[in-house]
């Protein structure tokens, strides 16, 4: 039974590990920051090794503290200026207009169908003038 | 017990924080009250803020 208690903790605490994941890509912060938890991990065993009164609580330390620094620390995403192509969370490949706000993006339509890069420039694919 | 003690300690400690992100990500207040529930709280909070769309995103995120 202990081991399963283990699991179902290990099962939690990846989930957590996943939203932080993607929590601190959304407000543009590394999201290897979210493997902080893992401390966690940590703190929990050197606990249980000492036989410390902390053990109960131990898991809690490293995520208080990363909440508590997250809600006052500014969010690069929200800051003016910043650069969505620069970072990680906002990569993709291709064209990305995600640089824009929704509104402010005149190109952006709802569907937007395939479109070949040549009929862009007004020429026409497969057809090349010879000259004579 | 010890664990329910702990988990609802460490959602007291760390509600006022919460309602502050989920404040500047532009997000109702109440989802935020899930973390009381013990144990399962936490994992929960956490899913709901990331997988949630967060209106006052600059990007729409």
């Amino acid at each position: 039974m202990p081991n399963v208690h283990g699991i179902l903790n290990l099962i939690m605490l990846a989930v957590t590990i996943w939203c932080y994941w993607r929590i601190l890509g959304k407000s543009g912060f590394n999201r290897w920051w979210s493997y902080l938890l893992l401390l966690s991990l940590v703190i929990v065993y050197l606990s249980g090794v000492f036989r410390s009164p902390v053990f109960i609580y131990a898991p809690y330390f490293i995520p208080t503290i990363m909440i508590w620094v997250f809600a006052y620390i500014r969010w690069p995403s929200y800051e003016e200026g910043h650069d969505p192509a620069r970072s990680r969370a906002f990569a993709q490949q291709g064209r990305d207009r995600r640089d824009q706000m929704p509104s402010a993006d005149p190109h952006r339509t709802a569907k937007p169908g395939f479109t070949h890069a040549s009929s862009l420039h007004g020429a026409k694919r497969g057809k090349t003038k010879k000259n004579s | 017990m010890h664990l329910i003690v702990g988990s609802l300690i460490f959602a007291l400690v760390v509600i006022y924080p919460l309602l502050r992100i989920y404040r500047r990500a532009g997000m109702p207040w109440w989802p935020a009250m899930v973390i009381f529930i013990p144990i399962i709280g936490p994992p929960i909070t956490a899913y709901l803020l990331a997988m949630s769309r967060w209106p006052s995103h600059p990007f729409g995120r």
